[in-house]
């Protein structure tokens, strides 16, 4: 149970941790009280770690954050929304030897990603296409990250801190596969219907 | 005006030099007028190729540097007076010239010749980037090697970062045997990786060797199957619907019934 309060580069999150009292909104209030200047103008997400965030919860919330000057909500998630807050790109077309994209959320590209080439990702890496170049999903260290691709014959792929190198004998499918962290190795698995996750 | 092609690889070795002879004489050959460049400064070729060697007297650096004019340096070629070559400088190395001077001398040219094929050199540095900042449109030579198909696909990608929309590829000494038996990459298989537009396919021929050491374009060998396929390339360019040999020796059941009689 707990509220923390963090910058990031645009705005500020307030994260919701369980069940909120009255010690936990006093603390908040403290806070911005303490950090007057930190939080003027400030463009405010509230994340709470639940599906569902109770009515009363949100309204002593929104009361303490009504204290700083000029502030605004730009958003509320909850469990449920989460999945989708990510930022991602969309790259219409196909990756050459030598380019490369790198971006802090998920990369979707549409082409396909050759030899030579390399996508690096903090999120997921999407391809529809062929990816036969260097990926590299969950960048900065997020394990739940997955690489997807139509017809996945990389080099080697990379998610989180896991590398793992194409076996020297490839075998010829074209198949849509999903690489993913199992065990502390990445494994392979053809793409079955029902989401990737 | 005159249209600039800029023939480039990324690879050495992979027929730049003998696709610039070849398509330059057979559009020559059309009634074309004609200007070959030789943009590989330092380990210039093409004046052997075409077996000008002897002619030369003044050289693209000394044009750009004002010690001769551009009607100077030209040479016209002994068989084809449609054709001339710009010959590269030897003694010096690719900064002598810059982009800007290749747009410039493009430009003059292209008032009075129909066609100014560059001969680009291998690698992406200077020389490269000298050879292609002039071009009205790029071909890509490639061999069916993984090691060239991948190069070939890191100069497509230097094309479109510098906007040149028209890319065609040329996919050069393929032998039907190999592709057939799988030894090699198809056609089919390296337009999978590269995805632009083929202009031709050239089969692997050692009457290119010899025309190459005799410093004879093979378009004037009427029995030299890559000859042929340069040619139809020349076509292409002048806009006719050739129909593409892909260069596989995959016999259907009617050749292999004629060998069979033969063969009794």
């Amino acid at each position: 149970m707990s509220i923390v309060i963090r910058g990031e580069k645009n705005y500020i999150t307030v994260k919701i941790d369980g069940e909120v009292d009255s010690e936990s909104i006093e603390g908040l209030k403290l806070q911005i009280e303490r950090n007057k200047a930190f939080f003027r103008d400030g463009k405010i997400l509230i994340k709470y770690a639940g599906k569902k965030i109770p009515c009363n919860v949100l309204g002593e919330i929104i009361n303490a954050l009504s204290e700083i000057e000029n502030a605004s909500i730009i958003g509320i998630l909850t469990e449920t929304t989460t999945q989708s807050e990510g930022n991602a790109i969309i790259v219409k077309r196909t990756l050459r030897s030598g380019q490369s994209i790198s971006y802090a959320g998920d990369v979707v590209i549409v082409g396909d990603v050759n030899a030579g080439a390399e996508v690096i990702a903090e999120g997921d890496i999407i391809v529809l296409g062929s990816l036969r170049g260097l990926a590299h999903a969950g960048a900065m260290g997020d394990r739940s990250a997955i690489i997807y691709a139509l017809d996945l014959s990389p080099v080697q792929i990379r998610i989180a801190d896991v590398i793992a190198r194409a076996p020297d004998h490839t075998q010829n499918k074209s198949v849509p596969e999903i690489a993913r962290i199992k065990d502390n190795n990445i494994i392979i698995e053809t793409f079955s219907h029902g989401g990737i996750r | 005006m005159g249209k600039v092609i800029v023939i480039t690889s990324g690879k050495g070795g992979v027929g730049k030099t003998t696709a610039v002879a070849n398509i330059g004489t057979a559009l020559a050959s059309m009634e074309q007028k004609v200007v070959l460049i030789d943009a590989d400064i330092g380990l210039r070729n093409l004046d052997v190729v075409l077996g000008l060697e002897n002619r030369i007297v003044y050289d693209i650096v000394d044009v750009v540097e004002g010690r001769a004019k551009l009607k100077q340096a030209l040479i016209r070629d002994k068989r084809f007076p449609s054709l001339y070559l710009l010959p590269a400088a030897q003694t010096r190395d690719k900064e002598a010239v810059s982009p800007e001077d290749m747009v410039r001398l493009c430009n003059n040219l292209k008032e009075e010749f129909d066609f100014i094929i560059i001969d680009s050199p291998a690698g992406i540095e200077r020389g490269f980037k000298n050879a292609v900042t002039p071009a009205d449109m790029a071909i890509v030579v490639t061999t069916p090697e993984v090691s060239a198909v991948r190069d070939a696909d890191r100069v497509i990608g230097l094309l479109e970062a510098m906007e040149k929309s028209e890319s065609k590829l040329i996919i050069n000494r393929v032998r039907g045997k190999l592709v057939d038996r799988g030894d090699m990459l198809s056609v089919e298989d390296v337009l999978e990786i590269l995805s632009i537009d083929l202009i031709g396919v050239i089969p692997e021929d050692e009457h290119i060797i010899i025309s190459t050491n005799r410093g004879e374009p093979i378009v004037s060998n009427n029995s030299a199957p890559a000859g042929k396929s340069f040619t139809d390339i020349a076509r292409r360019i002048l806009g006719e619907d050739v129909p593409m040999n892909m260069y596989t020796e995959k016999e259907d059941l009617f050749t292999r019934f004629k060998r069979f009689l033969k063969w009794r």
